[in-house]
């Protein structure tokens, strides 16, 4: 009962330290840590793979990838850096990976399924989100699929993870006027896309 | 929420700051208060969405993730933790092996240098008849012994004997070591033939 109890106690310390003391600690083998470390960047992971590979259900298995190498390549994380940088540079590097070979699967499998599970998606996870989000969410996945893997990446992280543009470039292992680029690009790409298949979307954007 | 009110002093300079943002030339807390002022004022929202449909896209996006998904992707993590744990240890035992080997097959071949040398600097003149059984054993682990395979010193075997002293140390001057043997697999080898010695020197047991 006792262990029980300190073992707890033990969690819910390690749940205040901040990321870089968790990924210190998790490097020296503490795996309490470790699991505290997967637990709290989760959301952020799922969410950040989500919009690049364009499936939940993928992107839970990309989280679980990612996860694993963390803790293979722990050992190489330098605490000097932010661990969400390194962290966002596996999960985005993984998540194209997987975006390249899904890509392939079904270009073999025909394109059918992508959109079958779209659906089934659609209707079994917009009940826990909101209205807005999930509408911005199909609205992203439906005019993102011209968007190459770098462009995607670089979108997502700068627009949705609010990651700054210095960061972006480390995590693409880019210049950051090659991150600007991708951005100029893929905006203009997305406003294109969004023109051809939402034209009634934009016909109020003259409104008063 | 905010009305959509431009004549606001904080819309109006959220408006003007959509064109800088749009080109990724705003400071990092101007394009924050950009953001968090999206979220709440749903006239700026409108705005921006009628000037750049693309900035509907800027605010968080966070897929929502329960925490039972949470602890399914931990356990399947941890599970393959303890995969790749297993794996190395596995990696390194074999690696304990592997390295086990090396060492041994270093030792031995710095054995036979060491007395191939000290034999050669010795002049060949401290050859001993072979043990045969000793030699069978050893050449049945190498290779299949011939019949006429018998153990015989390399001093009956002028012809290549020469052949395979390196110059430098030809030059050597002779050590006789008595405890030194050559098993010679095929002494009458000519040049084109490979020639199999196995030489123990029993001095230099390490």
């Amino acid at each position: 009962m006792e262990l029980v109890y300190s073992q707890q106690k033990e969690r819910r310390e390690v749940a205040e330290l901040p990321d870089r003391e968790l990924a210190v600690r998790a490097r020296e083998g503490d795996m309490v840590c470790f699991e505290t470390l997967v637990t709290r960047k989760t959301p952020a992971v799922v969410s950040l793979a989500r919009r690049i590979v364009g499936s939940a259900e993928d992107a839970r298995d990309v989280a679980q990838m990612v996860f694993l190498r963390v803790w293979n390549e722990i050992h190489r994380y330098d605490s000097r850096y932010s661990l969400n940088t390194w962290l966002y540079r596996i999960a985005t590097n993984l998540s194209i990976d997987f975006l390249r070979s899904s890509r392939s699967r079904e270009r073999a499998h025909g394109a059918t399924l992508h959109l079958v599970r779209a659906r089934e998606e659609a209707t079994a996870g917009d009940a826990t989100r909101t209205a807005e989000d999930a509408e911005l969410s199909q609205l992203f996945e439906a005019v993102s699929c011209r968007l190459s893997e770098k462009q995607k990446a670089a979108f997502v992280l700068r627009e949705m993870q609010d990651c700054e543009t210095r960061e972006i470039a480390e995590i693409l292992g880019c210049g950051e006027s090659t991150v600007r680029n991708h951005l100029f690009n893929a905006r203009r790409i997305l406003r294109k896309e969004m023109e051809r298949l939402y034209p009634e979307f934009l016909r109020g954007r003259n409104r008063p | 929420m905010s009305t959509p009110s431009a004549a606001n002093p904080v819309c109006a300079i959220i408006r003007a700051s959509f064109e800088p943002y749009r080109r990724d030339a705003l400071p990092s807390p101007q394009r924050r208060m950009l953001r968090e002022h999206l979220l709440a004022c749903e006239g700026c929202r409108s705005a921006a969405a009628a000037e750049d449909p693309t900035l509907r896209f800027a605010r968080p996006l966070h897929e929502p993730v329960s925490e039972g998904e949470t602890r399914e992707i931990l356990a399947a993590v941890m599970t393959g933790v303890d995969l790749l744990k297993t794996e190395r240890r596995i990696r390194m035992g074999s690696g304990r092996r592997a390295r086990g080997l090396r060492v041994g097959s270093a030792a031995a071949a710095a054995a036979a240098a060491v007395a191939a040398a000290v034999l050669v600097s010795s002049g060949w003149g401290i050859l001993q008849s072979p043990m045969p059984g000793r030699a069978i054993a050893g050449a049945s682990a190498a290779a299949p012994a011939p019949a006429a395979a018998s153990a015989a010193s390399v001093s009956a075997a002028p012809a290549s004997a020469p052949a395979m002293q390196p110059a430098a140390m030809a030059e050597a001057e002779p050590a006789p070591s008595p405890d030194a043997t050559v098993y010679d697999w095929n002494p009458g080898a000519g040049r084109e033939e490979p020639r199999v010695v196995w030489i123990v020197d029993r001095g230099l047991d390490i």
